[in-house]
């Protein structure tokens, strides 16, 4: 009796346990906010579907069929005994004139609705209704600009449903890619040149989406949320963005506005009216956004609280490099009238 | 194989060789070192050469009945004259006034002397008794064709590209461009007349390759004597501009802490953290209290330099702070 399995046996059962593997994650039917191939939530996003999928299965045919053919051609053509020769052909062709003009004609099938759309992708949709929002990629968050309404705002990017948005993208340091997978494909976005893609969704809704191209550290910790409103909910949104909050004059807020003038937060953060810098995310609205640090943290005073303490220990960072924030060795008393400040920010 | 003379320049290398270290443990000299590791190394090619030409010292032992030596003797076995001795001793030149040029000529002599030993060896090889043109095809093909094409082609890359690109550098902008498109249309052509004729003798084919090679040494000569044509960078505008340093918690800017700028006008402030390991920014308010509006913050660094630039306000008295540190400021006017 064989006590341990043989090397060809344990290749064997490895292979059968990867194959259920894979096919167990078919069965994860849990909805799946990045997934790409299925139930695309906008125009454009559809457009793009009706061409991934006609392709994907032209591609899944012939992937069988080829490698049928080579399983096939291996066992049935094996040499069985040592003196064996196979017989000697020289070509065939009419063979190869098939297996030259096939895929010829089907590449060219492809290419031309590949064009298509990309033509498509490439329309600069214009008009009064359009929203133009500037997409700024930092190491490791994302900067949103309206300059219709002149509002900026960090990671939350708030559309009306139903409404074609034209957006413009470029990076501030390296390059990154602008992913919102239910609404739209990647598009790179490069220090030094603009970009455009146009996102639409169909109805309200919360749409996960990420930097998907390698940026460094923190390249995991760069994601976005496109929050597509009703008109009324949009409308109302831009009236509270573009309204400034008032400066606190009493209490832990006022202190905190102090400290946020002298503990250095007013050298890299922007608040309207308040502070000018250019470096971090622009908190003038602040406390209106339900994630922070790259749509990482929830944005709540324990989050805030842990977040202030040591922001590097939170989310990888090199400050010293001039990438990300630093600890800035703030007390507790400092901290509570810190967050009392970036609450009052709505 | 190892006779006297080998022995003693491979005494020589490794004697060298302990001296340069020995000598930058005491003196902590570089140039020393290198001097004396250059004389370990020049050592060292020299017995490698004379290991592999020179014969034994002593004749073999050969035992009175032995058959006669019938070793084969080329009918070329006469030396011809040498210019690898030459060539080693300018090499021993050049590293000799090394004390006064400095690393460049140690550069240049060991490369020398490096050229010199190949040579020399390659040289001695020839004329071995046991040189056939057949083993020399060998070894050409496995040693010298894998390394010598290849560094061949590049230098031949590199002469044509750095002398080419000083003309260039030279002359107008637009004629550069008329130049390399003319040049890049005659090679073209050239070569696809030489490709078309193959019964191109030898001669006239190292001929033209030397005519070629003179036009593009004297024109990369000359026109790199002559300098490069000035390069206007057209976005350069000349803008005021105002150091700042922030050391030991303090800006140091000369005069009474005072900025002063013109209004509405694009500035610079050159900025300097020598506090290494603290940040530190340059940041303008039109007050210090939590009233006042702010005007430009700096990108905060804590080491190194940072350059700002933005617009100056409108006439008026504003103040500069740091914003980590409030003790830090100063008054910045708008005249």
């Amino acid at each position: 009796m064989r006590l341990s399995p043989t090397p060809a046996r344990r290749a064997r059962l490895g292979a059968a346990v990867l194959a259920l593997l894979l096919l167990a994650t078919g069965c994860a039917r849990e909805t799946m906010p990045q997934d790409v191939l299925s139930h695309p939530q906008g125009p454009i996003a559809r457009r793009l579907e009706h061409l991934i999928n006609p392709v994907f299965l032209i591609a899944a045919f012939f992937f069988v069929l080829v490698q049928g053919l080579v399983i096939y051609a291996a066992i049935r053509f094996r040499r069985r005994s040592d003196d064996e020769a196979p017989v000697q052909v020289h070509g065939s062709a009419k063979l190869e004139l098939t297996w030259t003009v096939v895929p010829a004609v089907l590449l060219l099938g492809v290419g031309i609705f590949t064009l298509a759309n990309l033509f498509f992708l490439d329309q600069q949709p214009k008009g009064p209704d359009v929203v133009q929002v500037d997409v700024i990629g930092h190491q490791w968050w994302w900067e949103f600009k309206y300059p219709q309404y002149k509002i900026t705002t960090a990671n939350e990017l708030h559309i009306p449903a139903g409404k074609k948005v034209a957006i413009k993208m470029t990076s501030t340091d390296v390059i990154h890619s602008f992913w919102p997978p239910k609404l739209a494909g990647k598009v790179d976005v490069i220090p030094g040149r603009t970009n455009h893609m146009v996102i639409e969704a169909d109805a309200p809704g919360n749409f996960f989406g990420q930097c998907a191209e390698f940026c460094g550290l923190s390249h995991a910790n760069m994601r976005l949320r496109v929050i597509a409103d009703s008109q009324a909910d949009f409308d109302t949104w831009v009236a509270d963005q573009t309204t400034a909050a008032a400066l606190p004059v009493t209490g832990d807020a006022a202190a905190g506005a102090a400290l946020f003038r002298s503990k250095g937060c007013s050298g890299c953060h922007t608040v309207d009216g308040y502070s000018a810098g250019l470096v971090g995310p622009n908190l003038t609205h602040f406390n209106s956004r339900a994630r922070f640090a790259g749509y990482i943290f929830d944005n709540n005073d324990e989050m805030l609280r842990k977040w202030l303490r040591n922001p590097p220990a939170m989310k990888p960072m090199n400050p010293n490099k001039g990438l990300g924030m630093p600890n800035l060795h703030l007390s507790e008393d400092e901290i509570t009238k810190l967050i009392a400040y970036l609450d009052s920010l709505k | 194989m190892f006779s006297l003379a080998s022995k003693l320049y491979f005494a020589l290398a490794g004697f060298a060789l302990a001296t340069a270290l020995g000598y930058r443990a005491t003196t902590g000299d570089r140039q020393g070192e290198l001097i004396f590791f250059g004389l370990a190394l020049g050592a060292l090619v020299i017995a490698l050469a004379v290991t592999a030409t020179a014969g034994q010292d002593l004749e073999p032992y050969v035992t009175a009945d032995a058959p006669p030596d019938r070793r084969p003797v080329s009918p070329t076995a006469a030396a011809g004259a040498s210019p690898w001795p030459l060539v080693l001793a300018a090499s021993a030149a050049v590293l000799a006034v090394t004390t006064v040029v400095g690393a460049p000529a140690l550069i240049a002599g060991l490369i020398i002397a490096f050229i010199a030993g190949l040579g020399w060896t390659g040289q001695a090889w020839r004329e071995h008794h046991s040189f056939t043109p057949r083993n020399s095809a060998a070894v050409g093909n496995r040693l010298v064709a894998p390394v010598a094409l290849p560094v061949g082609a590049f230098l031949v890359a590199a002469f044509i590209a750095i002398g080419v690109s000083r003309v260039l550098l030279h002359i107008p902008e637009q004629a550069a461009t008329v130049t390399f498109i003319v040049v890049g249309a005659l090679v073209l052509t050239t070569f696809f007349v030489i490709a078309a004729r193959p019964r191109l003798t030898s001669a006239a084919l190292t001929g033209f390759a030397a005519a070629a090679f003179v036009v593009v040494a004297v024109a990369g000569v000359s026109f790199a004597a002559a300098g490069e044509r000035k390069i206007v960078n057209e976005h350069k505008v000349e803008t005021p501009e105002q150091d700042v340093v922030a050391l030991n918690t303090a800006f140091v800017v000369p005069s009474d802490a005072v900025i002063t700028f013109a209004a509405d006008e694009q500035v610079e402030v050159d900025f300097t953290n020598k506090d290494t390991g603290t940040f530190h920014n340059w940041a303008v308010y039109t007050s210090q209290d939590t009233k006042g509006k702010p005007i430009f913050n700096g990108r905060p660094i804590d080491h190194g330099r940072a350059v700002y630039r933005f617009t100056t306000p409108g006439p008026g008295t504003y103040v500069y702070v740091c914003d980590f540190h409030s003790s830090m400021k100063g008054e910045f006017v708008i005249r």
